[in-house]
């Protein structure tokens, strides 16, 4: 599996009132990990570990914005040093699901993801 | 049939762990940790019958007697699987394994158990020209939380972490103001817009497309972006900076053991088959069981933990001491009681170990008992002395120790190391 810690890419959303839904999944089993997560110049919320499926938006509001996620993952795991990052979006034209990983060289290390996904209305 | 059942369903946890191992090879397998192995239970060569609570990873496997002087392969095998984990149904982190929701403590808890024991001459209740397989459930009905220091250590280091996000996310916002950036991501709307229009929208996942490869031209520039980032830090060191910040993460991750502490309450099960001289048409149940254990863990690693077991045995089992019962089915009834201790973060490990044993379905055999002493040190990872001494159901007395580092056989089990 190649390594990835940066994502740049577009989810499509049409002009409708269905809400859009983001879901993170961290990895491996142990790990530790923060982020923040912002939607264009808004101030950032903080969430610590996975996020369960939640609503951010509907696709019309969304609409051309930037979703900003920078997650740091630390190898806090006795049994791995894999670091891996899941982004799932549901509610637009199609699901996404993006795998980021990384494996840190040494114990204990941490490792920075920096997301970038704009919603761009076709 | 219902044999054939299990030994497919050990194909298939085969199988599973073998892929694991292949696509994900950073995660290492502790051959020694199986902490969550009803099946081994089941078919007598788990190290102890009261288990501890542990977290759990996304796979486990353990191979037992690798020691009979290091002249034979292990003969007993056992695997375990979490399938919420494997499937990506449920978070892992440190945080999620500390959720007091009840649907993430069973999904992050239960565990898929398989196990294959080939018994040989000295293995008293077990037939030596058998091969026996077992599979079996575990979950958590109540885990205990982290305890005050593991707490504050993830507190630290959740605290570094939003210091490293804030930095980042600041850098992130920054780009969108790069014109070599906004040339490359003007071009990826372009094509998404055009493959959107023409109802393709399958170009946005197939890695030949234009898309895809333009959305690699633009990860490349981040990358040269944050690499000239990072060169611009160590030149301007500074205890904001990045290398700063990720020094601190990995001093304070180094002081995290993970201890927990509190009331514990597991539910465990399973059921195990003889194929009989080893042939897979020739089989019949060994034994079916179901048992709860009961715990509290204190803040300095003293646990004491109780049990209570139902097995049920078809054929035969040690119930009597020293001699086997011949008298068909038979159903058990073990209440047990386990003392643990473990410093916190520490590798030495030691417990006793009791259970009795009475039986419900006779009242020509009288009751047994079982008492163990086990203490265990992890010199190195994969590397654990082990020593326990004690007296089994049929009455024998064992010593055993052991160093197992059967490293050499991951290979066999497909992980390229």
């Amino acid at each position: 599996m190649a390594e990835q810690t940066t994502l740049d890419t577009l989810y499509l959303v049409g002009d409708t009132d269905k809400n859009v839904s983001l879901e993170i999944i961290i990895g491996d089993v142990g790990q530790t990990a923060s982020s923040l997560i912002a939607i264009d110049q808004e101030e950032p919320k903080d969430h610590e570990g996975s996020l369960s499926e939640t609503p951010i938006g509907t696709n019309r509001e969304l609409s051309n914005k930037v979703l900003f996620i920078t997650t740091t993952i630390t190898d806090t795991s006795e049994l791995s040093n894999f670091t891996e990052m899941i982004i799932r979006l549901r509610g637009g034209l199609v699901f996404r699901e993006f795998h980021l990983s990384k494996t840190v060289e040494e114990d204990h290390q941490s490792v920075p993801y920096a997301c970038r996904i704009k919603f761009l209305n076709v | 049939m219902i044999l054939k059942k299990i030994f497919l369903v050990l194909c298939a946890g085969m199988a599973v762990a073998h892929s694991y191992a292949q696509e994900n090879e950073g995660t290492t397998l502790d051959l020694l940790k199986a902490p969550s192995s009803p099946a081994s239970n089941l078919l007598g060569f788990a190290t102890t019958d009261v288990d501890k609570p542990t977290d759990i990873s996304s796979l486990m496997m353990s191979l037992q007697s690798a020691s009979g002087s290091f002249m034979k392969l292990p003969s007993s095998y056992a695997i375990d699987l979490a399938p919420y984990f494997l499937l990506n149904k449920v978070g892992g982190s440190t945080t999620d394994l500390n959720s007091k929701k009840y649907g993430d403590v069973f999904r992050q808890t239960f565990v898929l158990s398989v196990a294959i024991r080939n018994p040989d001459s000295t293995a008293g209740d077990f037939v030596s020209s058998s091969t026996y397989a077992g599979i079996g459930f575990k979950f958590s009905l109540k885990r205990p939380k982290y305890n005050a220091k593991t707490e504050a250590v993830l507190d630290k280091i959740h605290d570094l972490q939003q210091k490293m996000n804030k930095r980042n996310l600041t850098l992130l916002r920054e780009l969108e103001k790069d014109s070599e950036l906004i040339v490359l991501r003007n071009k990826l709307e372009e094509l998404a817009k055009d493959a959107a229009r023409t109802g393709h929208l399958e170009r946005l996942n197939d890695t030949s497309s234009e898309f895809h490869k333009t959305e690699e031209k633009i990860l490349q520039k981040r990358r040269e972006k944050d690499a000239a980032d990072s060169a611009n830090n160590k030149e301007t060191e500074t205890a904001e900076s990045k290398q700063a910040i990720a020094d601190d993460l990995q001093r304070a991750a180094a002081s995290f053991d993970g201890a927990r502490s509190g009331l514990s309450w597991e539910l465990a099960g399973g059921i195990s088959g003889e194929f009989l001289n080893k042939q897979f048409n020739s089989s019949r149940m060994h034994n079916a069981g179901i048992w709860t254990t009961l715990g509290y863990t204190g803040k300095q690693g003293l646990a004491i933990l109780g049990l209570v077991r139902f097995l049920h045995n078809p054929e035969k089992i040690f119930a009597k001491d020293n001699e086997l019962n011949k008298m068909g089915s038979i159903s058990t009834l073990d209440g047990g009681a386990r003392g643990v201790y473990s410093p916190n973060g520490g590798r030495f490990n030691c417990s006793v170990e009791a259970v009795y044993r009475s039986v419900l379905s006779s009242n020509t055999i009288d009751p047994s008992w079982r008492l163990i002493f086990n203490a265990d040190y992890s010199i190195f990872r994969n590397q654990k002395l082990t020593f326990s001494f004690g007296r089994n159901f049929d009455g024998v007395i064992t010593k055993d120790g052991n160093l197992v580092a059967a490293l050499t056989l991951i290979a066999g089990l497909g992980n390229k190391r």
